[in-house]
């Protein structure tokens, strides 16, 4: 394999990462944009969705019925979470924090408690590939891509297009305005935080094919999603998507080079960098905010 | 003078002599005999999680940085020690000097570029921060022995000539706690602390004081890395072995957990927390990793019922039952004993 077709194919897999992470981030930051609340728990909620996908095509034999039973699991359970644990506390942007690090614990715990440390592999259902610069690559990764750009695709129109979408982007201007105009805030909360957490599932159920699924597998994740949702600037979805797909392709790129380790060290240096010179995200406003 | 926010003694609710009851606790602990090892190894472990959680404390409880970073400082500070003994073949007091004084300088540098950023982008860049250095560590296993870690021969460990058995380990552990507890409580009480406390209740009318906000934050933040250093000494004197995982940002996290339980902006409260932790983790570690559960459940339980932990609870429960007037016990500045009054309140 000469270096280009390499480069190429690192970059190819770094996208498709990228995508997966692109799905946690704009939940983390849909939340954000409305509640003001970080939610440490979406790495943890990302790992129950990859979980329950293990589980699911363990019983059915079925990926694509895991696919679907995570985020319709971790939904409902994310609404749950908010009415029990973050609405009591008003989403308070310091305690809230500080919760959800709790109830990612609760969460890794309790799923460690019942499927122990043994890395799990979720057989991959897709055998054939496609022809790409010279290699084959696999079918499995292209499927993962389409799945994630859908879902990425009809959030946005979600949000443009739908009743809902609307009164979710009316609360997020301004929730005692949108509540004054007889949007029902309470359930339009409700509603982004298990979209949120739905998402985070189904990047966990379309990364487990592609990944080790363990009871820790969000814990390292969610710190690469913080800094794609720091990059593209809280609140900013469409700013987190692009950041995601970059960040993780520079890094595969950059593990052509040097170990992946340093190729992570290298980009977090240069993240840390941006964060620095550009604290609330790169001045991308004019061109990306929607 | 601190350009006019040091308000007059009165108005700052700071009860003295409910922030001795720790080191009465401590000069108790020391003479715990050296036979019952199961004992001291804990009250070292309470000793390093308690220094770590102040060490936090310092940093938000006071400064208001929400800081992921302690973990950083923490094993930056055991590896030095770790090499200063092994390697360098120092003696135990410059070796802890050496430690602490890597950790203060990685704060400052850290400090120094960070000082602007504030907030989530603040607890966001602490993250970056500490996951670079965990990764780095994790990737150059030849000097740091990754996972695994590195031994530390107990033959080095020596005092003014003499080798230190056990119970001398654990007494100080013990010596190491007082003095990082000690150094956060001079801070707190002294002219930098209060102004720290200004700028985090408003950062905005503190600089239209006069204040050099940008300074207070990085010297708060600096000490917060330094007792973090001493919290990482301490792990290396007592366990006599460093790894990896001692840079991983869920340290810190556990740091959070104890301050929080114990009551954040009270220094005590976080040593009561590593302590009330340690002992419920003990108790449920027999079935394996339940510890880690009852670790999350607590503080869930705590913030969802009691956000400004247990300090303030007691001393709101102890103010009821005597029905005195004045400051809250054990809170440390007036805006933790209002707060918990609103808590009180509904």
């Amino acid at each position: 394999m000469d270096l280009s077709s390499l480069l190429l194919f690192q970059l190819v897999n770094g996208v498709i990462w990228g995508l997966i992470i692109a799905l946690l981030a704009v939940g983390l930051n849909l939340v954000f944009g409305l509640l003001g609340v970080v939610n440490v728990a979406q790495g943890a909620l990302y790992m129950l969705g990859a979980m329950i996908c293990w589980q699911v095509v363990r019983w059915t034999g079925s990926y694509a019925a895991g696919l679907i039973a995570a985020p319709l699991v971790a939904g409902p359970l994310a609404v749950l979470i908010d009415r029990w644990f973050l609405k009591p506390i008003g989403h308070d942007h310091d305690l809230s924090i500080i919760m959800t690090i709790g109830l990612a614990l609760v969460i890794e715990q309790t799923v460690f408690l019942i499927y122990g440390a043994d890395v799990r592999a979720v057989s991959a259902p897709i055998n054939w590939s496609l022809p790409l610069f010279g290699m084959s690559y696999p079918g499995l990764r292209v499927v993962i891509a389409i799945v994630a750009v859908a879902t990425l695709l009809s959030l946005a129109l979600f949000l443009r297009f739908t009743q809902f979408g609307l009164w979710m982007r009316a609360v997020r201007f301004d929730p005692d305005v949108a509540s004054s105009q007889g949007v029902p805030t309470q359930l339009v909360f409700a509603v982004t935080f298990g979209v949120s957490a739905a998402l985070a599932a189904a990047g966990g159920a379309l990364a487990a094919p592609i990944v080790n699924v363990r009871h820790d597998m969000g814990v390292d994740v969610i710190v690469v999603v913080f800094i794609v949702v720091i990059l593209g600037g809280l609140g900013n979805l469409f700013g987190s998507a692009i950041f995601a797909v970059l960040m993780a392709s520079m890094e595969g790129v950059a593990s052509t080079f040097i170990s992946p380790p340093d190729a992570r060290l290298l980009v977090l240096c240069l993240l840390a960098a941006v964060v620095v010179i550009w604290p609330s995200g790169l001045p991308l406003r004019g061109i990306a905010s929607r | 003078m601190a350009v006019g926010i040091a308000p007059a003694r009165d108005r700052i609710a700071m009860s003295l002599r409910y922030q001795l009851v720790p080191f009465a606790a401590i000069l108790a602990l020391a003479f715990v005999p050296g036979e019952a090892r199961y004992a001291t190894t804990l009250i070292s472990e309470v000793a390093i999680f308690g220094l770590l959680a102040v060490s936090f404390d310092v940093a938000f409880g006071i400064g208001g940085m929400l800081t992921l970073a302690t973990a950083l400082f923490f094993g930056l500070s055991a590896y030095m020690v770790h090499h200063a003994l092994a390697s360098l073949q120092l003696a135990l007091p410059l070796a802890v000097l050496a430690g602490v004084a890597a950790a203060a300088l990685a704060a400052l540098l850290v400090g120094l570029t960070t000082s602007r950023v504030k907030g989530a982008a603040f607890m966001i860049l602490s993250l970056i921060v500490v996951s670079a250095g965990a990764s780095w560590a994790q990737s150059h296993r030849e000097w740091t022995g990754g996972d695994d870690g590195l031994g530390l021969d107990a033959g080095v460990l020596t005092l003014f000539g003499a080798p230190l058995n056990a119970i001398a380990q654990y007494r100080i552990s013990l010596i190491l706690l007082a003095a990082g507890y000690a150094v956060a409580l001079l801070y707190a009480r002294s002219r930098f602390g209060r102004v720290a406390a200004a700028i985090r209740q408003n950062d905005l009318r503190a600089e239209y004081l006069g204040v050099n906000v940008a300074a207070v934050r990085v010297l708060t933040f600096v000490l917060s890395g330094a007792i973090a250093g001493l919290a990482g000494a301490t792990h290396t004197i007592v366990f006599h072995h460093v790894h990896t995982g001692l840079l991983h940002w869920s340290v810190s996290a556990e740091a959070l957990v104890y301050a929080y339980l114990g009551g954040l902006g009270t220094l005590a409260g976080p040593l009561l927390g590593a302590a009330l932790m340690t002992a419920i983790k003990e108790a449920t570690g027999q079935w394996a990793h339940v510890s880690e559960l009852a670790v999350g459940v607590m503080l869930v339980a705590v913030i969802r019922f009691s956000p400004r932990g247990l300090v303030p609870l007691a001393g709101l429960l102890w103010r009821r039952l005597t029905a005195a007037r004045g400051p809250v016990p054990g809170c440390l500045t007036r805006d933790v004993a209002r707060l918990a009054q609103d808590v009180r309140n509904g």
